[in-house]
């Protein structure tokens, strides 16, 4: 239940936190020992004569104090201007949007089929809780997740990849694409195993968190009581058991999807996937502050909205949590 | 109507070397149609448990239970299931024994869309009929149990389990968590239900008071074994097993303690 | 009012129904034209002689522009003169050039049928234009520029350069990395804001014309109407392979022709493989022990001399598995060629009695615990300061044999790792030995020498050394473009150099380089390549009929 004078205050409250995250990235990124200059220049040469690095400061903005950075910092981004990457001389908001398509082929599928897989296989499992089979899918998630995820990617590739030739060893596109231009079957046939991966690796997240949503349900006096009714285990399971278990995943699922957005490192350097992730870690490597301004920028609007849809579903999913309420 | 030879429920825990941990052991008791036995037992002591394997919604380890003339324990899932209706439980705690999703009316009329006990309408007036039985305010039905006082939950739990008419009930505590006055509407309640009903019932208390008010025969449990057994007058009036006497001493003293206090 | 639950869930089962359906017809789809694909992309048609290459970034091939950020794509813009690895200057836009005594007035004759790929031709004003243009729109690589006073067209193919002070090293800066490409006047002279231009047409003279930048891929294709030694193969296609594991995988199945800078233990497992050939890239990267004379104890000269002999560089460059070890004042010997002091080989040899005995009769002692005290009674301690940015192996490598050999010395050596670059220039500032380490394109010629020096445009270097005669000597090196002079100072420099030990040199290191042999005939194209995307070995590269 939400009422809408909560939803507005609510809202409300989300700008500011925007406000506030956007300040502290701001902070954060410039308190950050090393700049792009000293990284840039120091790659070419060793020495540099002082006036030309001094030049080079004023003209990226680097010689202001920090205040008056952040000054115009703030009025670039209320007229809608992210700035120029340093890097690559171009705008960062096309740049992030590029790059975040190319990690949502392979993290939006990834995220939803890991999310309900995960969802699925924990509410078996914890639905025969204690059983043979419920162990060994435990187990099987316990070793599976114990082992790093950049490790399972260079063993898919070596498997897959390579040894039985199934799938490409990464990229997005065969070389096909310089003669006849970008295929869509190409692309998805070059992202299903680092789909498959992605995928793999969320349901186990999932998959736990659903499990000990569904034991910790089935242990309620409620799911007892729908068996005393004579409801047979199936209408149990679906009416009573998965309902309430469920609840729990739809917060994390939602901050899940807003974690699309930070891409993911290993995945992609494994894949050579042009995404998101890459680019945030080489921005991080190189101190290119406007993208990075950029992509945080990107992430606390994303993660701040997810904050706001899971409150509003949880809240009509939820009859015990009532927004704005006495 | 129901017979409990030498029932048993342990857990086993320790992950090598595998220890039982009895919760019920051996226990035999019977009841008779229509009828009311006692229940007592401190706190912890299995009476949950037995009374839930009674109606085998807990599996037990060992033992036999014979449910008006059917052997409980061998009867597979579907044929039980066409048993749910003629036994039902009233849990202790009202707090989770409703699903929190549901409207108190959907989860009263559940059991009746299950067995498709009446047709859309007539349900209704059922669940209406029954909230009246209990005494609950029609209005309530399209309230959520977290909207509701502890005595209206288990109300709407009573509702619930006489829903389809058993032959028999189990009422575990069904007053612990509840004040007073509360406490003797809902007995009454109970004691006219069984009446007008014919139930034969499983009443479990810690309190042997209750018991001796509520109840023709009981029976008392220590640490998962029957203790005492028989007549509720007779064994109130002059207990045999030194755990009753105990029980029933610390009964009175409490009850000097409250006199004195008022 | 109860009916709705159980349809709705009726309901949602059928949507889930569908979209497992959904999902599976998607994949069997993608299976078939998956395979197809894969058949086709792994069996290449052998008429093409496009060769493969993989790049590490994305970012690395697709810069904004190749006035900010030069010389990419490879092969397709040039300099006016491009630099050999034996410290020589092959002709590129310019085919001679006369260079005044002083070393102030460059002059360039440029090639006379140079033009651009879409057919505009090349003339001085490009090379004017590139000058004058970069500085006034500040671009990042003006820096290099710096000296240059003007840039004047006497006609069309003679450009004529005039710097601010004499400075015989010129070449060398306009070439080496980054170096300075000529880019055409027609196309920039519109352009109001280079530093956030999309260039993406990329007009160059060089051998090769940039053909497409398209899903992780940029191909160029050979300037069929390139005024010097065409090329054999049709095409260069850069691949993105951003983890170099997958990039030895490519090679391995044919998906790339060349993998570059393998380790050596990768190219251990890959030797026997069938159609895969490697070879060495000699020095390509070089380290020296420096030491910072503005603090305790590396301002001792005896200190820094006794240290010249505690340095294991035959035990340090067998650890690499590259390289060689460094006998010269200069890092790269091989590489500075004739500039090298033929009096100093064989310097600074390995010797810790000696080491020693340096350091006893400077009036060092030790305590009864073995430790080294200095002359005022110190215990001699030092701390290095090690960048964590800079991924290589080598340096940790350096430090422990350091560590062991200066421990025996009775020296506490310890270290502390940054991860920035900033701050670790600052660490070096303020500690007294440091590791250095170089590509090689910092350190080949006597211009290397000035590293050392200090001048009135490099007010303090690395080293905090400060030598009057040294500093003069160079000035004269600068100023004249007498080739004999230049090597006569330049050996005095390096007996200087010798003399008050600013630095140790340890060894160089190698780049291994693997490629298909059932594809191209070879890629060890003689010296003087040390890419494998250098524009003379593409040119040069023949591929297997
Ligand atoms: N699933 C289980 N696993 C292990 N032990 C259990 C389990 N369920 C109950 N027990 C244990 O069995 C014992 C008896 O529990 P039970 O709920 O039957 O007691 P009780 O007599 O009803 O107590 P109370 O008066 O507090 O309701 C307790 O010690 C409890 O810890
Ligand atoms: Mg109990």
């Amino acid at each position: 239940m939400i009422d809408g004078q909560y939803l507005l205050r609510r809202i409300g409250y989300s700008g500011a936190a925007f406000f506030v995250c956007v300040s502290i990235t701001f902070f954060i990124l410039h308190l950050m020992p090393g700049d792009y200059i000293t990284n840039y220049l120091l790659s070419l040469s060793n020495t540099l004569p002082k006036e030309v690095v001094a030049q080079f400061y004023q003209q990226y903005g680097l010689d202001r104090p920090p205040w008056e950075q952040y000054l115009i910092y703030i009025y670039n981004i209320l007229q809608g201007q992210w700035g120029y990457s340093y890097q690559y001389g171009l705008p960062v908001f096309p740049l992030i949007m590029e790059k975040l398509t190319w990690s949502l082929v392979i993290l939006l599928p990834a995220v939803l089929f890991g999310i309900i897989i995960g969802i699925v296989l924990g509410a078996w499992s914890g639905w025969r809780s204690g059983g043979k089979k419920d162990l060994a899918l435990f187990n099987f998630m316990i070793v599976f997740r114990a082992i790093p995820e950049f490790w399972w990617a260079i063993m898919a590739v070596w498997v897959f990849a390579f040894s039985l030739q199934w799938f490409p060893l990464g990229g997005f596109s065969s070389i096909s694409v310089l003669d006849s231009g970008l295929d869509p079957w190409d692309v998805l046939y070059h992202a299903i195993l680092p789909i498959c991966l992605m995928t793999s690796f969320v349901a186990t997240g999932n998959y736990y968190v659903m499990r000990n949503s569904m034991i910790a349900v089935i242990g309620e006096d409620y799911i007892t009581t729908a068996r005393a009714k004579g409801l047979d285990e199936h209408a149990v399971l679906w009416n009573h058991a998965l309902k309430n278990a469920l609840l729990p995943m739809v917060t994390m699922t939602t901050f899940q999807v807003a974690g699309i957005i930070m891409g993911n490192v290993f995945i992609e350097t494994v894949f050579s996937w042009p995404g998101i992730g890459l680019l945030t870690t080489e921005a991080l490597t190189m101190r290119d502050l406007p993208l990075l301004e950029g992509i945080f920028l990107l992430d606390a609007l994303m993660t701040i909205g997810a904050m706001l849809v899971a409150d509003i579903l949880v809240s009509y999913l939820d009859p015990r949590i009532r927004m704005g309420g006495q | 109507m129901i017979e409990l030879t030498s029932v048993s429920k342990y857990y086993s825990s320790g992950f090598l070397c595998r220890k039982r941990a009895y919760v019920v052991n051996d226990v035999s008791l019977a009841i008779r149609k229509g009828e009311t036995l006692g229940l007592a037992g401190e706190s912890g002591s299995g009476k949950s448990t037995l009374a839930r394997m009674m109606i085998r919604l807990v599996e037990p380890s060992a033992g036999r239970i014979v449910f008006d003339g059917i052997d409980l324990l061998a009867l597979k899932k579907p044929a039980l299931r066409q048993l749910r209706p003629r036994m039902q439980i009233v849990f202790q705690d009202p707090d989770t024994s409703l699903d929190p999703r549901l409207t108190i009316g959907a989860s009263v009329a559940e059991p009746l869309v299950v067995w498709q006990k009446a047709g859309r309408h007539e349900r209704d007036d059922r669940v209406i009929e029954l909230f009246g039985m209990v005494g609950l305010q029609p209005e309530l039905a399209d309230r959520r149990p977290f909207e509701l006082s502890g005595g209206q939950k288990q109300r709407a739990a009573l509702a619930r389990a006489i829903a389809l008419e058993p032959e028999f009930l189990v009422l575990d505590e069904p007053t612990a968590a509840l004040d007073l006055s509360v406490q003797a509407q809902i007995l009454s309640l109970v004691q006219v239900l069984q009446k007008r009903m014919n139930l034969t019932l499983l009443f479990i208390s810690h309190d042997l008071q209750l018991i001796g008010r509520m109840s023709d025969s009981m029976a008392v449990l220590h640490e998962g074994r029957l203790v005492e057994s028989g007549k509720t007058d007779a064994i109130l009036r002059r207990p045999s097993d030194p755990y009753t006497i105990r029980l029933l001493e610390a009964a009175r003293e409490s009850e000097e303690w409250f006199g004195k206090d008022k | 009012m109860e009916q709705k639950p159980d349809l709705k869930r009726n309901r949602i089962i059928i949507y889930a129904c569908l979209c497992i359906i959904g999902i599976a017809a998607i994949c069997v789809a993608a299976w078939g034209t998956g395979s197809g694909t894969a058949a086709g992309s792994v069996t290449k048609t052998p008429s093409t002689t496009e060769v493969i290459i993989p790049e590490d970034s994305s970012s690395s091939i697709t810069y904004s522009s190749n006035m900010q950020k030069g010389g990419t794509p490879p092969g397709v813009y040039q300099g006016l003169v491009i630099k050999d690895l034996n410290g020589t200057f092959d002709p590129a836009l310019a085919e001679s050039w006369d260079i005044s005594a002083d070393a102030k007035v460059w002059t360039f004759h440029l090639v006379k049928d140079a033009s651009w790929s879409d057919g505009v031709p090349f003339t001085c004003a490009d090379v004017k234009f590139t000058n004058d243009y970069m500085k006034a729109n500040n671009l990042t690589l003006a820096y290099v520029l710096h000296d240059v006073e003007t840039v004047d067209c006497p006609d069309d193919n003679t450009a004529v350069v005039t710097l601010k002070t004499s400075y015989s090293g010129f070449l060398d800066q306009i070439s080496r990395q980054p170096g300075i490409t000529i880019s055409p006047q027609h196309i920039w002279q519109n352009i109001t804001d280079p530093q956030h231009y999309e260039d993406n047409q990329f007009i160059g003279t060089g051998p090769f014309v940039f053909d497409q930048d398209t899903a992780g891929y940029v191909r160029l294709l050979r300037n069929d109407a390139y005024y010097g030694k065409k090329a054999q193969v049709t095409g260069v296609v850069l691949k993105v392979i951003t983890n170099p594991d997958s990039q030895v995988l490519a090679l391995k199945n044919g998906e790339v022709d060349v993998v570059s800078d393998i380790t050596p233990a990768v190219a251990e497992s890959l030797k026997g493989e069938k159609n895969i050939a490697m070879y060495t890239i000699n020095d390509t990267g070089a380290y020296e022990v420096a030491f910072n004379l503005g603090q305790y104890p590396s301002n001792i000269t005896a200190f820094r001399k006794a240290m010249s002999h505690a340095v294991n560089r035959d035990l340090i460059s067998s650890l690499f598995g590259t390289g060689r070890p460094t006998e010269t004042t200069f890092l790269v010997p091989s590489l500075a060629g004739s500039y090298v002091n033929p009096a100093d080989v064989g310097m600074y040899n390995y010797n810790l009695t000696e080491a020693r005995e340096i350091l006893k009769s400077a009036g060092f002692t030790w305590d009864n615990e073995g430790t080294l005290l200095s002359p005022d009674g110190k215990a001699v301690t030092l701390t290095i300061p090690m960048n964590t940015l800079s991924s290589d192996s080598n340096i940790q490598k350096i430090v422990s044999v350091l560590k062991n050999d200066w421990g025996t010395l009775g020296i506490k050596v310890s270290t502390v790792a940054y991860e920035d670059k900033k701050q670790y220039r600052k660490a070096v500032g303020a500690n007294a030995v440091f590791i250095d380490s170089f590509p090689v394109t910092l350190h080949d010629d006597a211009d290397a020498l000035s590293d050392f020096a200090v001048t009135p445009l490099q007010e303090t270097n690395y080293y905090n050394y400060n030598n009057a005669r040294y500093n003069a000597l160079l000035d004269s090196i600068h100023n004249t473009a007498d080739q004999q002079a230049i090597l006569r100072m330049a050996y005095q420099l390096q007996d200087i150099l010798a003399e008050d030990i600013p630095t140790v040199p340890i060894c160089t290191s190698d780049t291994i380089v693997a490629y298909r042999s059932d594809r191209f005939t070879g890629w060890d194209l003689g010296p003087g390549y040390y890419t494998v995307t250098d524009p003379r070995v593409l040119t040069n590269l023949t591929p297997v009929q």
